[in-house]
């Protein structure tokens, strides 16, 4: 018995002109022009992305230290190092005495301003400043009006015993201090807080006034504090330029000296 | 036109699934230190054994019928300066207990305020017959 094989039949492709060579020069350059794009259009969005990213580390670092100046200051620490990476900018403290901001607290015939120096960083790219200013964060933009609170201190008001309570935090410094990469900020608190405890019978009026620095202004961010409600319900009374709590019966200010070393 | 060879794709595939688990891992490991951070100091912040020592002392001196002005006074001044607190007690009388208890009460009232927490207590503190 004969077996026929079935006739094997292939198509023939011309395919004489298909070159792997101009495949793979056709496809490395689709991908070269691709990269070409990304890089004008992407790279300063990447770049702008970095430099936000280094701003929006910064005001983490700043809580650090904020806390660190907690520790200092609420939990009786001694000394206390907080090491950080500064990216994107610089980082200054400024002692209390070359600053010019300024409160000023008045309570029954009691008259005190207080400076609180400031620890700060400045953006080089971007436009953001983050300071550390009487145990809150403050930040604002460069040339720009208005400030905002990061992180906030811990004044209260107790409304069963008619307490006010405040915490003064001031940075000392030997010399005008400057942090870029690396390093680390120590700090230490070696004197006794002072305490002024005052009282008058049937209730007074503390009165608050913050004064800026025209180059370096952070009213807004206090304004919105003292007439926010995380101080007492309802806030502070603005009248005029400055923040009027009314019936206090006691009047406790807290004054810590925080001394930063050399960085 | 001669034939590539396939066979490695997988090897570029697990690359593609491994650099995706990286960047989600990245994403984890950004969270975490902030997270991390503020629970740390809510738990640092909370002053359990302030409230504690405070409210021990108190219903100790009731027991034992020696709470004074002036030992208030300087309990309030310690609170202050120790643990930036604002305490408060009050008095709020003596309660006989029923015929054939065992006890009779001091009620009094405790306040403790720090900024972040208060903690307030309507506490009867029970005295022998």
């Amino acid at each position: 018995m004969d077996i026929t094989l079935p006739e094997f039949k292939s198509e023939i492709i011309d395919d004489r002109a298909v070159s792997e060579a101009i495949g793979f020069i056709i496809l490395f350059s689709i991908v070269i022009s691709g990269i070409g794009l990304v890089m004008l259009y992407g790279y300063p969005m990447l770049l702008e992305g970095q430099i936000s990213s280094d701003e929006r580390n910064m005001e983490q670092m700043m809580i650090n230290v904020q806390n660190d100046i907690k520790l200092l200051t609420y939990s009786n620490v001694p000394y206390r190092d907080v090491v950080l990476n500064v990216a994107g900018g610089s980082l200054w403290v400024h002692d209390f005495s070359d600053t010019s901001q300024l409160f000023k607290i008045t309570y029954n015939g009691y008259n005190d301003t207080f400076q609180p120096g400031e620890i700060q960083y400045i953006s080089d790219g971007g436009n953001a400043v983050i300071t550390v200013e009487n145990g809150a964060i403050v930040t604002r933009q460069q040339n720009g009006e208005g400030s905002t609170m990061v992180a906030k201190p811990r004044w209260f008001y107790d409304d069963d015993t008619d307490t006010f309570v405040i915490f003064l935090t001031r940075i000392k410094a030997a010399d005008t201090y400057f942090l870029d990469g690396v390093g680390n900020i120590p700090m230490s608190m070696l004197d006794a807080p002072e305490v002024t405890d005052l009282s008058s019978a049937g209730g007074n009026d503390v009165t608050i006034e913050y004064t800026g620095d025209p180059n370096d202004d952070y009213s807004k961010a206090w304004e919105n504090y003292f007439t926010g409600s995380s101080i007492v319900d309802g806030g502070l009374t603005k009248t005029g330029d400055s923040y009027v709590l009314s019936n206090v019966d006691r009047f406790v200010i807290k004054r810590y000296n925080v001394t930063i070393g050399r960085m | 036109m001669e034939r590539l060879n396939d066979e490695g794709q997988w090897i570029v595939l697990m690359g593609f699934l491994v650099s995706v688990g990286i960047f989600f891992l990245a994403f984890v490991l950004s969270q975490s230190t902030l997270v991390g951070q503020t629970t740390s100091d809510a738990v640092l912040e909370f002053p359990k054994n302030e409230i504690r020592d405070y409210r021990a002392e108190v219903i100790d001196l009731v027991k034992e019928d020696k709470i004074t002005d002036a030992i208030i006074k300087d309990l309030k001044s310690l609170e202050l300066h120790r643990n930036n607190a604002v305490v408060n007690f009050t008095y709020l009388g003596e309660i006989t207990g029923s015929p054939g208890s065992l006890y009779d009460y001091t009620k009094i009232n405790i306040s403790f305020n720090n900024g972040l927490t208060r903690y307030k207590e309507l506490c009867y503190v029970p005295k022998k017959k």
